[in-house]
């Protein structure tokens, strides 16, 4: 985070805290959580961190306002290793092979809201998500989170949303904001509701910066993308089924109004799910991805794709499974796997967490990953987690 | 002669009366139980084993299909919504920004970690519609064992004990569909208003675990000609 976005945020962030105080006239709630996490990447590194995060919302009838800082600070060497397999690319000899992780204090989401009449203005920075996933979306173009990212900050977007709602239909219109007008990124959607199921319509506009690459070169291009997708979940039969279309067209040699119609890339995909639990007790997520411009064949230059671009999906075919037992109990565990259908890798976390009281409860993990030299994911160290949660208001 | 004749009648018409069909001991209860364009603030107390959390509610009843829960204060600092529209039911967690479909049977899982299900707490349809009933009747209760006739059913059995005299279930034992007892529910006080008997302080016990209960009392309860579809429109369940 540059020192000039840092400003930006903090004077956005004094602004909207002075239109919002006189909410707070009327009352203001305030809560707290702090986390400790030990990380162990087997044979490797190992280090924890501290976390506060705390939350101050305040709501009427027409308005409500909501602020959340977080601070974040490691102990040890917080250096996150990345295996990359064995790529022949000479590029690869110009990449870091690890990260190291920055202490964070940060506001993760101000915001303010209003409604009247069916019209709801929110402004500030908060969390927006696109696409019916749970896990990863592909139309989700506003948030950054990779599955892979085992230490990412859940932070906002800075934007502005206008929403309108009607009997059984909603529509919202989205502007993030960015001090780069070429980052920018505009959406609408459409959502209906009725006895039988949800659908939504959607549609974005907005520039990326995107790597290619060939044997021994690499360069960066802006291109102008369009996405359009329809989703539908309904419950009907007993189980949660899903089903999503999306498409992006990727525009290249873009300048001023003229492109070349052969330049137009685009890139659809198809989400299907289902989620059900069984006895009370065995929760089961379930979701096949196509990505039908991803390779069955996985190269170099897939996973630098990936790398570069955070083109999570590059194979073809994905399915996606989540199983929690004895989900919301004292005692719980579950687990997540992502795996591609087409090479049998896979990345899969296992947790098992024990909550022995409201406000506090403590957590085991293990993340791994399975692969072979060109597979879509590849093998990774077995990384432990532990994690004490307090929660305070 | 004359006078055996009338006491006949008069006998005939007060077994008449207290000789209810099931169907109309239902009607009467579906009376006080169902209502339409409702507002109230609610307190719960769920405890749990050593823990005892506590939240205050407002919330909006439309009708069958359409119900707004807001948790407007929490000792856990949560203060998420819930929306019935049109039968289908959403749950918006301010921090998150999102509002989630709760789908499938996520329904049946405990509201804010309670007793109560989400479907137990935006529930308003009418027992005949749900249910097959068989009528046992005792003194001052009538006993109605209920087997679910249609698969939207919350629950494939209950047993529920009707007050006579107010036709509200002050008890009411849920079952599965091994006849397992899951649930006991009980009001332990009412209020009348506008002719309907409305109850203002119920608990649902979890029979399955241990120390495990929820109590609900309704405040300020008020029955409207119209709500306004505000509250249930989806810019102001996310604003």
């Amino acid at each position: 985070m540059t020192s000039i976005s840092r400003k930006a945020i903090l004077k956005d962030s004094i602004l909207l805290l002075a239109a919002a105080l006189p909410l707070f006239f009327f009352g203001a709630r305030f809560s707290a959580e702090y986390n400790f996490d030990y990380m162990y990447f087997q044979d490797i590194n190992y280090f924890s961190s501290n976390d506060v995060k705390m939350k101050l919302f305040s709501e009427m009838d027409f308005a409500s306002f909501y602020i959340e800082g977080e601070g974040k600070f490691y102990t040890g060497v917080p250096r996150y290793y990345i295996s990359y397999p064995p790529l022949d690319s000479a590029l690869m000899n110009n990449l870091s092979t690890s990260i190291q992780l920055m202490n964070v204090l940060q506001v993760n989401q101000v915001y303010l809201s209003l409604y009247h009449s069916g019209f709801n203005l929110k402004i500030g920075k908060f969390p927006v998500k696109w696409g019916i996933s749970e896990i990863y979306s592909p139309a989700d173009i506003f948030r950054s989170e990779s599955p892979f990212d085992l230490f990412y900050i859940d932070e906002g977007i800075n934007c502005i949303q206008l929403s309108y709602s009607h009997d059984n239909i909603s529509t919202a219109f989205l502007y993030k904001d960015s001090h780069d007008e070429l980052l920018t990124k505009q959406g609408i959607t459409f959502d209906y509701v009725n006895r039988y199921f949800t659908a939504s319509l959607y549609g974005a506009h907005y520039y990326d910066f995107e790597y290619f690459y060939s044997v021994l070169l690499m360069g960066k291009d802006t291109t102008e993308n369009i996405m359009l997708g329809i989703n539908a979940s309904t419950d009907n039969w007993g189980p949660g089924m899903w089903a999503e279309l999306d498409c992006r067209f990727n525009i290249t040699g873009y300048t001023g109004d003229e492109y070349e119609i052969s330049d137009v890339r685009y890139y659809p995909y198809l989400t299907l799910g289902a989620d059900y639990t069984f006895y009370d007790r065995f929760y089961v997520y379930s979701e096949y991805i196509r990505s039908f411009k991803g390779s069955t064949d996985i190269d170099d230059f897939d996973q630098l794709n990936r790398l570069f671009n955070d083109a999570f999906l590059i194979g073809r075919d994905y399915l996606f499974l989540s199983a929690a037992f004895n989900r919301n109990e004292k005692i719980s565990s579950e687990i997540l796997t992502m795996f591609n259908i087409n090479d049998f890798s896979n990345f899969t976390s296992v947790k098992a967490t024990f909550a022995p009281r409201l406000y506090l409860s403590t957590s085991l993990s293990i993340t791994f990953g399975k692969g072979a030299r060109h597979t879509d994911f590849f093998t990774i160290p077995p990384i432990y987690g532990f994690n004490l949660k307090y929660m305070f208001n | 002669m004359k006078k055996y004749i009338l006491f006949s009648m008069i006998l005939l018409a007060v077994t008449g009366i207290q000789a209810l069909t099931v169907d109309e001991i239902i009607s009467k209860v579906d009376n006080n139980m169902v209502s339409r364009n409702m507002v109230y603030k609610a307190d719960m107390t769920i405890t749990d084993g050593g823990d005892i959390r506590d939240m205050s509610m407002d919330i909006f009843f439309k009708d069958e299909d359409n119900a707004l829960i807001e948790v407007i204060e929490s000792s856990t600092g949560h203060t998420n919504r819930v929306l019935k529209k049109d039968g289908q039911m959403f749950l918006y967690i301010p921090s998150a920004g999102v509002s989630i479909k709760i789908k499938g049977h996520m329904i049946k899982e405990g509201f804010m970690g309670s007793d109560f299900s989400y479907e137990d707490i935006s529930e308003n349809r009418k027992i005949s519609e749900l249910y097959d009933t068989e009528l046992i009747e005792s003194d001052s209760m009538y006993i109605i064992v209920m087997k679910a006739k249609v698969n939207e059913a919350p629950y494939k059995m209950k047993k529920s004990y009707i007050k006579k005299d107010i036709f509200l279930p002050m008890k009411e034992e849920i079952y599965s569909s091994s006849e397992r007892l899951l649930k006991v529910f009980e009001i332990l006080d009412y209020k009348k208003i506008n002719e309907k008997y409305i109850p203002t302080d119920m608990t649902m016990r979890d029979m399955l675990k241990e120390n495990s209960i929820t109590e609900i009392k309704y405040t300020d309860v008020k029955i409207k000609d119209r709500l306004d579809d505000k509250y249930f429109q989806k810019s102001y369940f996310e604003r």
